[in-house]
């Protein structure tokens, strides 16, 4: 469906140093597909969509979109953006202060190219799509005594009215509070599969990202760093920059102790003792390698006493903080000095501060990152 | 301190190029500066010296150039004193207590001395036979007839509609063409800066040169345009392009780029986003540029004073000319009516403008 290869866009502040853009970023967006491009601020997520949108000239690259060249750095094609049938959501709303409810809705339809169509058509086609958002009682009302919330359904009717072949999410929900962040959530979720439009959704919230998205690329420094299901991109981090990025975690660094193959389970050496890992690619013995640790994965148990048999992939440590989070507890224990370990669990487990456990982590749970 | 030195340099520029003060008060005792000796040569004598006035206008605007670069260097940090700034700004109110009575007198007697009391001596000669100080006897003489001669067909009638055609249709032409220019710059459109160079430029002539350099061109032309109303719109249009310029600069930033992208993305292409979406949002700035625009326009002497013909008399000028006959009655009966005129027009604009919620207090 859409189609991006190899984009290049590069912006030089005035020191001449490098700053934002993206250098070489690939991917495919298959038809009725959420696309969520995922990272910090600068990542070149932002450019991205905008070089998609048309609203950058990129340096180099291809942007497709059904076949059709919207970019392409080869054969000097540049599509204007109101030739490219793209519907568009912007961070700020974008809704015209101008105008009423209805007239900002309308206003994709009465474009020159769309001039054709009949009083009538328009009617029923803005109606529909704003009873989509449930803003159909307001279609009279300035659009600039429209709440926030509004605005943003008021954006996403007018982005869809047009029935684009590509809808891109500017961070849409970014400006709303947190209550009404998870109804629009939910709201884009239900709209994007019922219209089964293909979006690009770009944001910088990893829980965004994770509820929303059918696929996920996330970013780094202009470069993709690793693509795939939310569930691939959390349980099997390829880089330490994406086991960081989503999620709590624990990082640890040690040395691999034998040979492994992709698919195997093997103990790697680390200051806390030997900790048995999953393997998701070959390697040698004697490596330098990272390995994560999602907080909800570690299992606290309370130490009476001395410490007895020590369990396999276990270590004891003391509790050193706490913070109550509603559903769950969030725990830091120190182990063996410097080391600190986060551990999530649910609240009824009563431990507290200055108390000794016993954290362990099943060994398919610990992956060990391959880059 | 940068800021009062370059005060004292753009105080000082101005005065330089002023016109009208030194031509009313300064003619009559035979002291001449640089922008009255452009008068004189160019209308005083005859025949007219158009090389003569040519000449002192060059040496006027190159004086000029070399104060202006030292202006803009003075003011090119100006930045870094700013103590405005754009977040979190609240005027604050500052309790005065009993001193507020105090401060509220000295305010209206200031303005009571500076507006209220040159208005109201106009006011009392405009109803005289002859111009004299003010007495118990003077009274007595009251009369209308100064008013039926300004109100009357005639001159005076036609210079009053000169004077709104050229305020009105000089608004009209510099309006929507600052505000396509101003939106070209600020969108950074290919060779736009060209546009806001040019449009600005004519801040730097003092307007007394502009006339010169007009009076120069029309005489020159094949066609007859030297004299006309035409001629003196097509220059006011020209010397104010830079205020209108800034009106419509100021008004594009404050849209944000969002609104015209969401349009593009809509499916517009930028004439159509520029019609549909910049210029209903720029309404606001466009309205009080163009009323900006007319009151400057009618009330400019130095810029028309060289340009104005037989057919096509205006007030300012007028008013000048009436001066130097010594009709002050008629002077003066001219100004009320053209200072409650105006204060109408301004007043329309008030109600118009927070009609439609522009002005927010």
């Amino acid at each position: 469906m859409l189609r991006v290869g190899n984009l290049v866009k590069q912006y030089i502040n005035e020191a001449g140093e490098r700053k934002g853009g993206v250098s070489g970023v690939s991917f495919d967006v298959k038809e009725g597909e959420l696309f969520t491009l995922l990272g910090p601020s600068g990542c070149g997520k932002t450019t991205t969509l905008r070089s998609i949108a048309g609203l950058e000239h990129p340096d180099s690259g291809l942007i497709q979109l059904d076949g059709r060249d919207l970019f392409d750095s080869r054969s000097d094609i540049q599509l204007p953006m109101y030739e490219r049938d793209i519907g568009m959501v912007f961070q700020s709303y974008a809704i015209w202060p101008h105008m009423s409810v209805f007239e900002n809705a309308a206003y994709p339809l009465r474009t020159r190219r769309n001039g054709h169509l009949s009083r009538e058509e328009i009617e029923s086609r803005v109606m529909r799509s704003l009873e989509m958002v449930g803003l159909s009682e307001y279609r009279n009302r300035s659009a600039t005594k429209l709440s926030g919330g509004q605005q943003q359904r008021l954006a996403l009717a007018r982005a869809l009215v047009r029935e684009p072949k590509l809808l891109l999410l500017d961070e849409p929900l970014s400006n709303l509070d947190a209550l009404l962040r998870e109804q629009m959530r939910s709201e884009i979720k239900r709209l994007q599969t019922e219209w089964g439009v293909t979006t690009i959704y770009v944001t910088h919230d990893q829980s965004e990202a994770m509820a929303l998205s059918d696929r996920v690329a996330v970013l780094n420094n202009g470069m993709i760093a690793q693509m795939g299901t939310p569930i691939d991109i959390y349980d099997r981090p390829r880089c330490e920059f994406v086991a960081n990025f989503i999620g709590r975690t624990n990082l640890l660094r040690g040395t691999l102790a034998s040979q492994v193959r992709a698919g195997d389970i093997a103990a790697v050496h680390t200051s806390i003792g030997a900790i048995r890992c999953m393997f998701s690619s070959s390697m040698t013995a004697g490596h330098q390698i990272s390995f994560v640790i999602r907080p909800e994965n570690i299992e606290l148990q309370r130490l009476n006493g001395v410490a007895s048999d020590t369990a396999p992939n276990s270590v004891s440590g003391l509790i050193q903080g706490k913070v109550f989070l509603g559903e769950v507890a969030e725990y830091t224990i120190g182990v063996d000095g410097d080391h600190k370990l986060i551990a999530r669990t649910h609240p009824s487990i009563g431990l507290n501060r200055g108390d000794r456990v016993r954290a362990s982590f099943p060994e398919n749970k610990v992956i060990a990152i391959c880059d | 301190m940068p800021g009062v030195l370059a005060l004292l340099l753009l105080s000082f520029i101005r005065a330089f190029e002023s016109f009208e003060v030194p031509a009313i008060v300064g003619l009559a005792g035979n002291i001449e500066v640089l922008s009255t000796s452009i008068y004189q040569s160019s209308r005083a004598t005859t025949p007219p010296n158009f090389g003569q006035a040519g000449a002192y206008s060059v040496c006027l605007l190159a004086f000029l150039a070399c104060l202006l670069y030292f202006y803009g260097r003075l003011s090119r940090h100006a930045h870094r004193y700013q103590t405005i700034t754009g977040k979190g700004y609240r005027p604050r109110v500052i309790d005065l207590g009993r001193g507020r009575y105090a401060s509220m007198l000295v305010l209206v007697a200031i303005l009571l001395f500076v507006i209220g009391l040159p208005l109201a001596i106009i006011v009392f000669v405009s109803f005289q036979p002859f111009f004299g100080s003010f007495s118990i006897a003077s009274l007595s003489r009251w009369m209308l007839k100064n008013y039926a001669t300004v109100i009357g067909p005639g001159f005076f009638r036609s210079t009053l509609v000169n004077t709104l055609v050229l305020g009105t249709v000089t608004a009209s032409l510099v309006v929507p063409f600052t505000a396509l220019c101003a939106w070209l710059a600020v969108r950074r459109k290919p060779a736009a800066w060209v546009l806001d160079q040019l449009a600005t430029a004519p801040l730097t002539f003092p307007s007394i040169v502009m006339g010169v350099a007009f009076l120069q061109v029309f005489v020159n032309l094949p066609f007859p345009l030297y004299g006309t109303l035409t001629s003196v719109i097509v220059a006011s249009a020209v010397a104010y392009l830079p205020y209108g310029m800034r009106y419509a600069y100021a008004g594009v930033l404050q849209i944000h780029s969002d609104l015209e992208e969401a349009s593009t993305a809509s499916g517009a292409p930028q004439m159509q986003t520029f019609i549909k979406i910049v210029l209903p949002l720029l309404s606001a700035s466009m309205i009080s540029c163009w009323l900006f625009v007319f009151l400057l326009a009618v009330r400019a002497m130095s810029l028309p004073l060289l340009l104005v013909g037989p057919g096509s008399s205006l007030v300012a000028v007028s008013l000048f000319d009436l001066w130097q006959n010594g009709q002050v009655t008629e002077l003066a009966a001219m100004g009320t009516v053209w200072v409650a005129l105006m204060t109408c027009v301004s007043g329309c604009f008030y109600l118009v403008a927070r009609r439609y919620r522009i002005l927010t207090a």
